[in-house]
């Protein structure tokens, strides 16, 4: 039969997250952790320093396994960077060898080789998150974008082109999960949240966060500190 | 697997301050030897020497400060890429050493140092057993462990700088070659063995091979958690 008169059919999601539990050595970080990432799909991932952002980023795209659950992209198990979808993913300008070429960095992933000859670790920190971005960004094909703290070090300018960058693979169809603490970048571009506090994880739509309106950093604040049951941590946001 | 060597030229996995050192005891080893190729040796032995540095790039600790993220969520297996981070420590020192031998063979009137058994054993288990050990230390230090057992044992005196002496001299025998031949691969370069010698230090070869798929191994099931640069 046609599927054009059956029932609407979500799309099969990018990410899945089931039950995800993480610990190091006898410290958990998270546990529980559940969520279905659909392609043109923007989550943002907010939670205070330790709370697991960067762990639970680094298990989507294989390079760390959950000790409990189950985390599927595309049909398959992320391990060893074998993702069942192409995926890219930068953790932060402190990620890059200092040593490398900016020009020959650049063209790592398809992009075009620079004759930029300086070092990674001679440019400013925010010409080093923009390289690793920009780098990251120009894989093609992308199903899931995995970023971590993308706007820090950042310039308006740059930020605005991130964010623009970043919705425009969304409405080519790419899932996008960010981390960050600036809210009103986050705000900004995505459509779901992920809120990791105290060791669980709250999901909600933006639709949900301020039905009938955009989402803005105060509105972020707000359910953060709804998730994680207290008001101490929204101090270190201001 | 040629992506994955790319990557690590590009990520500077080699100093180029290292490079640069190989490729001038390389010219220097071949001024040696155009000079007088019976000294294969002193050659040989300053090319080894930076090649037991070489491979000892320790994959784990660039590893989790990211900075071969990208390369580990290009969709490589990481069977590939461990194989591409052997292929590309090993590279430049054994390209010299081939450099080195190909001069002697030119130069020389008769197969000298560089292509004895003792050097070819001491370079085969460098190559192997110095990039497995390194693989989870931290850069260099595997060569430095090296020197410090070579200088440590010779410096004790008695019995152990009785026996490498013997080693250097092509005079060792038993299951003590396998040993040296681990711990001080330095003091085979230019040794011929003899057939009954080769067969102690076989197994000291098997171990460099075996340890080095044990290294594969461990970059495949890794966790590469990150970790604050220092």
């Amino acid at each position: 039969m046609s599927g054009m008169t059956g029932p609407c059919r979500a799309p099969r999601p990018v990410v899945t997250m089931r039950g995800v539990g993480m610990a190091y050595r006898r410290h958990e970080v998270f546990r529980d952790v559940s969520v279905d990432l659909a392609a043109g799909r923007i989550l943002g991932v907010l939670g205070p320093n330790g709370s697991g952002k960067t762990t639970l980023l680094r298990l989507m795209v294989g390079l760390i396994r959950a000790r409990a659950g189950q985390v599927l992209v595309g049909d398959r198990a992320p391990t060893h960077g074998m993702a069942g979808a192409p995926v890219a993913y930068f953790g932060g300008e402190a990620t890059l060898p200092g040593g490398a070429l900016a020009g020959e960095w650049a063209s790592l992933c398809g992009g075009e080789r620079s004759p930029d000859r300086q070092r990674v670790q001679s440019l400013s920190r925010g010409a080093r998150q923009q390289l690793g971005l920009r780098t990251v960004l120009s894989r093609s094909p992308i199903a899931l974008i995995v970023l971590d703290e993308p706007w820090e070090g950042l310039d308006p300018d740059a930020s605005r082109w991130l964010s623009r960058a970043l919705i425009a693979r969304r409405d080519e169809g790419a899932a996008v999960v960010l981390s960050s603490h600036r809210l009103h970048d986050l705000a900004g571009v995505c459509d779901e949240y992920l809120f990791l506090a105290n060791g669980t994880a709250t999901v909600v739509s933006a639709s949900h966060i301020n039905p009938g309106g955009p989402v803005t950093g105060e509105h972020l604040m707000v359910w953060f500190e709804r998730t994680r049951g207290g008001a101490q941590w929204s101090d270190s946001w201001r | 697997m040629r992506a994955a060597f790319r990557f690590f030229w590009v990520a500077r996995v080699h100093s180029g301050l290292l490079l640069g050192s190989l490729a001038a005891m390389g010219v220097v080893g071949l001024g040696v030897l155009a000079v007088a190729p019976e000294r294969g040796v002193d050659a040989a032995v300053p090319v080894l020497l930076l090649h037991m540095f070489a491979v000892s790039s320790g994959f784990f600790a660039s590893a989790r400060r990211g900075h071969f993220d990208l390369l580990l969520t290009s969709g490589a297996p990481r069977r590939t890429v461990a194989l591409a981070h052997w292929a590309y420590s090993v590279a430049p020192g054994v390209a010299v050493w081939l450099l080195l031998g190909a001069g002697e063979l030119v130069l020389g009137s008769a197969p000298g140092a560089v292509w004895s058994t003792g050097s070819l054993a001491a370079a085969g288990l460098v190559s192997t057993l110095g990039w497995a050990v390194g693989v989870a230390l931290p850069r260099f230090l595997g060569g430095v462990v090296w020197l410090a057992i070579l200088f440590a044992a010779l410096g004790a005196g008695g019995a152990s700088r009785s026996l490498l002496l013997a080693v250097a001299d092509g005079q060792g025998a038993g299951w003590t070659l396998g040993v040296v031949a681990v711990a001080a691969p330095l003091l085979f370069v230019g040794v011929r063995l003899a057939a009954d010698q080769v067969l102690w230090v076989v197994p000291a070869l098997l171990a460099g091979v075996l340890s080095c798929g044990w290294a594969v191994r461990a970059i495949v099931r890794a966790d590469i958690a990150l970790q604050a640069a220092p």
